[in-house]
């Protein structure tokens, strides 16, 4: 690997690199064997030591054990290559420890620091004037302790702020399915009379000409507000009246229907998709195209052009007149 | 090499110095050219290269093994508390990174016989 390297850096085949790394280690052990020691410059030096016959306890068996005298090669590298190396903890220092200071007591109230939540910054400077170095470790958990608060709070806050917004959520979409419910139910009353009335149309006089004034009520205002919020083309024409007779006589089913033609209600332009039936829906309820028919001259049935206007008319209740 | 070994080391020094005298860098470049047939400045460049191949890879945490001479290698040392008997007091060192060498296995028991022999 070395000789690899020594070939790309000079240039020099991998076997003269491995030839001049051979030789130089080899100089290297015969003066040290010869001299005892060897200098190299830029790395260190290396020397062969006497190592003294010494009693030793085997810490793992608990016995005496006697090293014999003995010779050893140690190496002591340059002081900037040292500190080069040791550069990633270069900044840490020997720090003398206080006599008050008990390990012991730090270790275990590392544990219970834990749960105290204490300002990281002044906890450290406190911890550093007492101890020094020595509780790098505690000090470190520490904030570790107070960074792990801290998230949990934010989380506490983002839980409370998902609640809100599911609470303000679902308080409006109850709003809105109660106003569903509720235009819900006005349609199906209206719509109720509708059908009520195609029936009292089609018999008339069958039906008590008191439910007539009492159901029919509804219709014309249901319709007229349906008319003014929806009905953009429509222009209002003033009264005109007319002889409900005439119409009576055109058409069968206005002579015998509930209602008489009394004027003109407004005129409609004819959109696209719409017909006389659908506009009559619309505007007057189901089943009172004869009106708007008639009214205009139209055969039963018969389609409207776009951009055609239609005029519809106003109706009233034959009953009612007839009290009157 | 623990505490021990260099508190030994140093109470030697003294002795082993006198004795001892290493080749200086004239003397270690002048017999490495003669023996790999390079020129002084060659050798000498040759050299400051090898050193400085060897550095690098050792700061950038490798290991190298040289043939027939031995290891080197960074180790980290632990944080630990030591006792000054001449302040009396407790120092924690910090921790380091330290570069060891190991010599080849079977050169210091060839030293050991050699010394027996004599």
């Amino acid at each position: 690997m070395l000789a690899d390297f020594l070939a790309k850096k000079t240039g020099l085949n991998k076997a003269n690199s491995a030839n001049f790394i051979n030789e130089f280690a080899d100089i290297m052990r015969q003066t040290l064997e010869k001299n005892g020691i060897a200098r190299v410059v830029g790395l260190g030096t290396f020397e062969v030591v006497d190592i003294e016959e010494k009693e030793q306890l085997d810490t793992n068996v608990s016995e005496k054990d006697i090293t014999t005298r003995h010779k050893r090669v140690i190496f002591t590298p340059e002081t900037t290559i040292k500190e080069q190396i040791n550069k990633p903890f270069s900044q840490f220092e020997t720090v003398i420890i206080g006599d008050n200071v008990n390990l012991n007591e730090i270790q275990s109230n590392t544990v219970k620091d834990e749960k105290e939540v204490i300002p990281a910054k002044k906890k450290e400077e406190k911890v550093m004037e007492e101890e020094g170095n020595g509780v790098i470790e505690n000090v470190e958990e520490d904030v570790e302790v107070e960074e792990n608060g801290k998230h949990r709070t934010t989380a506490k806050t983002a839980l409370y702020v998902l609640a809100g917004t599911a609470a303000i959520l679902l308080a409006f979409s109850a709003g809105v399915f109660l106003a569903m419910k509720l235009l819900k139910y006005d349609l199906k009353e209206s719509s109720s009379n509708y059908d009520y009335d195609l029936i009292r149309d089609e018999n008339v006089e069958k039906v008590s000409s008191v439910t007539d004034t009492i159901k029919s009520q509804p219709i014309v205002n249901v319709t007229k507000e349906e008319q003014n919020e929806v009905a953009e083309p429509v222009k209002k024409e003033s009264d005109s009246k007319v002889d409900p007779a005439k119409y009576a006589a055109l058409d069968v089913r206005i002579r015998t229907g509930a209602y008489n033609i009394v004027g003109t209600d407004r005129e409609w332009v004819v959109k696209e998709g719409q017909t006389v039936e659908s506009i009559s829906r619309y505007i007057l309820g189901p089943g009172m195209e004869c009106y708007v028919e008639t009214y205009n001259g139209l055969k039963p049935g018969e389609q409207v052009k776009v951009g055609e206007t239609l005029l519809i008319p106003k109706l009233k209740l034959k009953k009612k007149s007839s009290k009157r | 090499m623990n505490n021990k070994e260099f508190a030994h080391k140093r109470d030697n020094e003294s002795i082993s110095m006198q004795a001892k005298k290493s080749l200086d860098n004239n003397q270690f470049v002048t017999l490495l050219s003669q023996k790999t047939g390079y020129s002084l400045a060659g050798t000498q460049q040759l050299t400051d290269i090898l050193t400085r191949i060897i550095t690098d890879n050792l700061i950038n945490g490798n290991v190298i093994t040289i043939d027939n001479f031995g290891t080197f290698e960074v180790n980290k040392e632990i944080e630990h508390i030591i006792f000054d008997p001449k302040t009396q007091k407790r120092m924690l060192v910090p921790p380091q990174l330290v570069l060891t060498f190991k010599s080849e296995e079977g050169w210091e028991e060839q030293l050991n016989e050699r010394e027996e022999r004599q």
